[in-house]
């Protein structure tokens, strides 16, 4: 759609920044299912989310330059192709509110209690917007930038926890099974799985491999992120404090004092952490742009950017209404059913349509169009 | 007239008719004529007359502008060899080829073939020999224009390290650079660009090692400008006409006053441009990061060299942002200050009209003023100005309670931070940067700092210098260029080119340039 080029590592930030989701809730939700097995729950998670982005990549093209809307068609027909093509718009376009709505939550209870919650969201929203329409090689540049701040500010909050973290609220281990972990994996799971979308920009890429090596890097550290947070959690508040967090590494950053420079962590942790969910939804407001320009058919993703960006932050006032709403909605396994659907579910529907494809034309039958064949 | 492509001069052969040119006139009288209806009412315009070749020899026409030739020169190298040349045979046919090779001492002798070249060479100091019946004239290079001495440069002053910096005169600052660069692979390209003013343009570059395509782009981009604009007086002029970002605040070329500075930047891979008239060379393509370097890094220990530019990163941020935290801190989120801290700025504030976000736009906004005056004043007033603004003006705002005195630190160190970036550009416009951000604090506090943040990186990083990322290498990120460029690796440890540059041959240097002593065994030890 454009004409870039994109590197391993900037992929990698934005992968892992389209992640944040995962570190927002689903920890909490670990904790109220594992109990004192959460961080084991976590190790499943990140083992589990490592799988599910490997059917992900099973399923994209041998030709990496094919873009997944082109795919998706060739794969699916042109008009199931059409259909899951507006399947994901829709899905980018529930994401990127949904995580517009948490940046207004976010800000309006810790920062801004009494700016209105328009103000916060159009704040944000149009340097979304701006990013976006300057296109992928900006985001990860971008991206690039904002993952060192974050790093520095994991990095210190670990190193400033670390004095305090008890590890015998990591115990009992597994007191109740297997289940209970494995059950309270799932949340994060799916949102680990968000670090799939990397495909949606492997033509950008050099090669295949660089797209492969990307995304399950991203995937690596986004699980080995959520693992050692909910580590510093449990070992600092157990698994009772954790289930009321709604934003562990916030509550957490605020238990620290960095000597007697800052009274409180949580405010340098709360930009990190607004950066790298602005870049987050930036990736999404993208690929959003992206779909409704493939959709129509159009030169270029360009002009959709802030149309997008408004329905995206019309979705955010509609969809949720609060974060505890939101919270309630990712630990209760509907939000794990959603985003695994169009993340594990349409992957794996592909990977046997293709198989089907693939014996059909060995048999003489009609096989998938050419390769990046688009259809009309 | 039709305008001229500029002009891109290699050696002094003669080319053909440009096309588009009118022809030189075949009679000495009509190209003078000719000449004269060009320049009209003149003082400045000469022209002589000498017969070459006895009295039944060549009638030959010298032209020329006496405020800018060297009249000694030209009588010398010239007019004496002329009238010298006694009775000997000259023809129309082979005049020109006589003149060059037999009669004319001057070094440096080129040709015109049209009118319009004529009276470029006459406006550049040169003499024009005509000979009659020749479709061709000789041009004697004998120009001489005031000039100021080499100097150290003011605008980027070091401890230790060469004192030259570049004048006016394009020849000698070509000169200054051919001395640091003696090797035959260092092309000049010449264009004239302005339709008045007719101002040598001179791109630089080492073939082999610049990109191809980068120098193409910019020889491309010189060309657009030709003639198609009036004058071109300064360097700046020249930048705006070839940016890649012509709405950016920031540079994406880099000036420098330093010829080292600019062998230096040859040596990675990039161009340089220099305009006559203008004692500042530009060079490209850039990073954000370089105008945070200076000439005198690499006259200092590399981990010195890290030392200083960590502080002129930690100075950016805070020229930047250190108004806009205090006015955060304490109008929006003073739970994060210290109690002890926060009630002696409570203490400060007591009695103050103004909230923080008045306070710092009122002391920044008379920083500003009061800087700008210092700079228009002769040397002596403008101390006289910084005493009085900072030491009386300050001490009596505080005084009568219109302002707070952390204020003051705050806004003097912002000041003094604001001066530790080397390129002069640059620091202006992250000066006048911190104004919105802290306008967009003033209303939204530590968020409205944060989509400060946010708004500028985005900007930063959409910028390129031609077609080089304006943000490497920290976005993309490259390791290893980050080691040479931010942290200045000791020379025995630079490793190839910068990859961001395209240069054409990457490496710079051999590997096993560390020095040590002698082991036991090796020749070299004295015993």
């Amino acid at each position: 759609m454009e004409k870039a080029k994109i590197s391993t590592g900037g992929l990698i930030s934005i992968l892992w920044a389209s992640h944040i989701l995962g570190t927002i809730f689903p920890i909490a939700g670990m904790a109220a299912i594992a109990k004192s097995s959460a961080w084991v729950s976590s190790l499943i998670a990140a083992a589990l989310g490592l799988l599910v982005v490997w059917v992900w990549l099973a399923a994209r093209p041998a030709d990496h330059q094919t873009f997944m809307a082109d795919w998706l068609c060739r794969i699916c027909g042109p008009f199931f192709g059409v259909a899951v093509n507006v399947l994901y718009l829709l899905f980018f376009l529930v994401m990127c509110g949904i995580t517009m709505r948490h940046i207004m939550e976010l800000v309006s209870t810790a920062v801004l209690p009494k700016t209105p919650n328009v103000v916060i969201l159009v704040l944000f929203a149009v340097p979304g917007g701006i990013a976006a329409r300057l296109g992928i090689e900006v985001i990860t540049r971008s991206a690039q930038v904002y993952i060192g701040f974050s790093l520095i500010s994991f990095l210190i909050l670990v190193v400033g926890i670390s004095p305090y973290i008890h590890l015998e609220n990591l115990l009992p281990v597994l007191n109740e099974g297997l289940r209970p972990p494995l059950v309270g994996a799932v949340p994060s799971v799916a949102s680990l799985s968000l670090t799939g979308l990397g495909i949606w920009v492997a033509p950008y890429l050099d090669d295949r491999r660089s797209m492969e090596r990307a995304v399950l890097t991203a995937t690596a550290i986004a699980g080995l992120a959520v693992v050692v947070l909910t580590v510093i959690a449990q070992g600092l508040f157990s698994y009772r404090g954790m289930d009321e967090m709604l934003i562990p590494a916030i509550s957490v950053a605020r238990s620290v004092r960095l000597g007697r420079i800052l009274e409180r962590l949580d405010a340098m942790m709360l930009g990190a952490w607004l950066l790298v969910a602005f870049l987050g939804k930036t990736y999404l407001i993208y690929l959003a742009a992206n779909q409704i320009a493939w959709l129509g058919r159009t030169r270029h993703y360009r002009p959709f950017t802030f149309p997008v960006t408004v329905i995206a932050a019309t979705m955010a006032m509609v969809l949720i209404r609060s974060d505890a709403e939101l919270a309630e909605w990712v630990n209760t396994g509907s939000f794990a059913g959603y985003v695994l659907a169009h993340t594990f579910v349409v992957p794996l529907l592909l990977i046997g349509v293709g198989y089907f494809h693939r014996r059909r034309a060995r048999t003489g039958g009609a096989g998938p169009g050419k390769e990046g064949e688009r259809v009309p | 007239m039709p305008p001229r492509r500029p002009r891109r001069s290699k050696e002094a052969t003669a080319p053909p008719p440009k096309p588009g040119g009118s022809p030189i006139p075949l009679d000495n009288d009509e190209l003078k004529r000719i000449i004269l209806d060009t320049f009209g009412e003149t003082d400045v315009l000469h022209s002589r007359t000498v017969r070459v070749g006895g009295e039944r020899g060549l009638r030959v026409l010298a032209i020329y502008d006496c405020s800018l030739f060297n009249a000694a020169e030209a009588a010398k190298t010239v007019f004496e060899p002329l009238i010298a040349y006694g009775d000997r045979p000259i023809t129309r046919t082979n005049a020109i080829e006589v003149l060059k090779e037999r009669v004319l001492t001057n070094a440096v002798i080129d040709f015109a073939d049209t009118i319009e070249g004529v009276i470029e060479k006459i406006l550049s100091g040169r003499v024009v020999l005509h000979p009659e019946g020749s479709r061709q004239a000789l041009v004697c290079d004998v120009s001489q224009t005031p000039m100021r001495s080499v100097e150290e440069p003011e605008t980027e002053g070091i401890a230790r390290g060469p004192r030259e910096g570049f004048v006016e005169q394009i020849e000698a600052n070509l000169a200054l650079l051919r001395r640091r660069l003696r090797t035959p692979h260092l092309r000049t390209e010449s264009f004239t660009v302005g339709k008045y003013t007719q101002t040598r343009v001179v791109l630089t570059y080492i073939e082999g090692v610049a990109s191809e395509t980068v120098v193409a782009e910019a020889r491309s981009r010189l060309e657009r400008i030709g003639v198609n604009i009036d004058g071109l007086l300064v360097s700046e002029t020249v930048v705006e006409l070839i940016e890649d970002h012509p709405f950016s605040l920031f540079p994406t070329i880099n000036t420098t006053e330093r010829p080292e500075r600019v062998a230096a930047a040859l040596l990675e891979g990039r161009f340089a441009i220099f305009v006559e008239g203008t004692p500042f060379a530009l060079f490209a393509p850039t990073y954000f990061a370089e105008f945070f370097t200076s000439s005198a890094d690499h006259t200092e220990r590399s981990i010195t060299t890290l030392m200083l530019r960590t502080v002129r990163l930690l100075s950016l941020f805070i020229t930047l942002f250190l108004p806009s935290i205090y006015v955060a801190l304490v109008s929006f989120h003073h739970e994060a200050i210290p109690t002890i801290l926060l009630l002696s700025i409570a203490l400060g504030r007591e009695g103050v009209p103004f909230p923080p976000a008045g306070e710092a736009f009122l002391m920044e906004g008379a920083f500003e003023v009061l800087r700008e005056a210092g700079l228009r004043l002769p040397k002596t007033l403008s101390n006289a100005v910084s005493i009085v603004g900072v030491l009386v003006i300050g001490q009596a705002a505080v005084a009568a309670k219109v302002i707070s005195p952390i204020m003051i630190i705050i806004v003097g160190l912002t000041a003094v931070a604001s001066f530790t970036t080397p390129n002069f550009g640059t620091a202006n416009v992250l000066r006048f940067l911190r104004f919105p951000i802290l306008f967009l604090t003033a209303l939204f506090g530590a968020i409205g700092m944060l989509i400060s943040f946010i708004l500028l990186v985005t900007h930063l990083v959409s910028l390129r210098s031609f077609g080089v990322p304006y943000m490497a290498p920290l976005a993309p990120f490259r390791y290893n260029e980050i080691k040479k460029g931010l942290w200045r690796r000791p020379v025995w440890d630079r490793g190839p080119r910068p990859a961001t540059l395209f240069a054409q041959d990457t490496d710079r240097q051999e590997g096993g340039l560390m020095p040590r002593p002698p082991r036991e065994g090796e020749d070299g030890g004295k015993g």
